[in-house]
């Protein structure tokens, strides 16, 4: 599991760079949520709007949104496809998001159109995301996108 | 909602800022919605002097609102800290922290710097005050602050049960009347439901605000932060929310009234920026999606900036 400071991001999951979402496969289809990095940057999650069950979305179009302390914005999807689950858990208690980022805080379900293409350009392996979270930490840093204590 | 109330205070908008809307999405935070993409997130930032600490720990916040902002090490050190964020792309900080037991935030001790940072790196600055005293007052003088924002309290139950501090609605009303002696903007904030989600002396602060000569208001709601006391006590209805920001903008006719950031999430956000644009606010800070559309449908303009909603009006450039 890679990990730096008290933030970490299993290994079997893939990461979209941007927009610190997972994307956990299972059985062909794709469960999404908000990696602990990105939570952690976006503060207390306050509201969460979600597309409903059978809507298409394109990878990297919003199939969401999300306010938060420090982000009000979309939610972008890391691989195309047909949303064939919503959590409605996380649309009733959006802090699920902060409190267990990779179980109950999933956001949706994608049954993918491409997957093998969507893959290709997420971040996967434990090299490869520990290598991304140092090098996410220290730019947000730089840029004081993180405040600094 | 009245035809001929919504008329009225549209017509007062127009009087001063003719057929434009102003919407702000300061650094405090990431926005990026269909209408209004923040573009550099470092252009105005919050800075805390006395990092996550505050010794009222109100009822609402418990010092949470701090741990996002950057935090200054110490006294000289806010200087380096303004240097190292304009070699980032700031161009202006609004200046806050938690509160001493007498509720205020200490800039006395910080004017050298604010100074500096406001004439070697021509930085806007904008403060939170808390309650202000005569040494307070010259220090932000001194510094040549381009505003203070405090929040105005009309109850003196809700000074004591809510920010557990040992003061009076006058402490406040002295705190205006220091602010506008040493000829320094004010921008005063209301919060809307501060007591417990309840209006209680909102009216009052209403009034203290009116009889000072002010920049503007600004409006906010009541939101409880996770894990503080309230945490768990929903924001006023939107419709309570509505009159009260209609009162508002019929005392204050000839004033920018704006919506500030702390505002309810989701629906109830939308509701009340289309309310605020229909009773004729001038500005609204991270406008809920649509409320852009919203504004232009209603014949507005909108104007975008990247700093406090109060900046522009205090620089008196309007929005």
């Amino acid at each position: 599991m890679a990990q730096v400071e008290d933030i970490f991001l299993p290994d079997e999951l893939y990461y979209d760079r941007k927009e610190h979402l997972w994307a956990r496969l299972e059985e062909g289809r794709v469960r999404v949520g908000l990696d602990m990095f990105g939570q952690k940057a976006a503060g207390t999650v306050a509201y969460i709007k979600l597309l409903p069950v059978g809507r298409e979305v394109n990878k990297g179009r919003a199939f969401g949104s999300l306010e938060a302390g420090k982000y009000i914005g979309p939610l972008k999807a890391p691989v195309a496809g047909e949303i064939v689950e919503v959590n409605a858990d996380v649309l009733a208690e959006p802090t699920l998001v902060n409190s267990d980022s990779y179980g109950r805080g999933w956001f949706v379900v994608i049954s993918p159109r491409d997957l093998e293409q969507d893959l290709a350009d997420l971040v996967h392996g434990a090299e490869a995301i520990q290598a991304w979270l140092e090098a996410e930490l220290r730019e947000y840093k730089e840029k004081g996108l993180f405040a600094e204590k | 909602m009245k035809e001929s109330g919504n008329g009225s205070a549209l017509a007062a908008r127009r009087c001063y800022s003719p057929g434009e809307i102003h919407f702000h999405a300061p650094g405090l935070k990431h926005y990026e919605t269909a209408e209004f993409v923040q573009r550099n997130r470092r252009e105005f930032v919050a800075i805390s002097l006395t990092g996550a600490s505050c010794a009222l720990r109100c009822e609402h916040c418990q010092g949470r609102m701090l741990e996002s902002m950057y935090s200054v090490p110490g006294n000289g050190g806010l200087y380096d800290l303004c240097q190292r964020l304009a070699a980032n792309g700031t161009h202006g900080v609004l200046v806050s922290g938690g509160s001493d037991r007498r509720g205020r935030v200490p800039h006395a001790a910080f004017a050298a710097d604010l100074r500096r940072v406001k004439e070697r790196l021509g930085f806007k600055i904008l403060v939170h005050t808390g309650l202000v005293d005569r040494p307070m007052a010259e220090a932000l003088a001194a510094a040549r602050v381009d505003g203070a924002m405090i929040d105005v309290i009309g109850s003196d139950e809700t000074i004591r049960r809510v920010y557990h501090l040992d003061a009076s609605v006058r402490d406040f009303e002295r705190s205006l009347a220091l602010l506008e002696e040493y000829g320094i903007p004010s921008l005063p904030h209301i919060v809307m439901g501060l007591h417990y989600g309840a209006f209680r002396g909102e009216d009052a602060a209403l009034e203290i605000v009116a009889a000072h000569r002010v920049t503007g208001l600004v409006l906010v709601t009541l939101v409880p932060l996770a894990g503080t006391p309230m945490q768990h006590i929903p924001p006023p209805e939107t419709a309570t929310l509505t009159r009260f920001v209609e009162k508002a903008r019929g005392r204050l006719p000839d004033k920018p009234l704006l919506l500030g950031c702390a505002r309810p999430s989701g629906e109830a956000k939308a509701a009340l920026d289309r309310a605020a644009i229909d009773v004729g606010l001038n500005g609204i800070a991270f406008p809920a999606e649509r409320t852009v559309a919203y504004a232009r449908s209603k014949g507005l303009k909108p104007v975008f900036h990247e700093a406090c909603c109060g900046l522009g009006w205090l620089l008196g450039n309007g929005g």
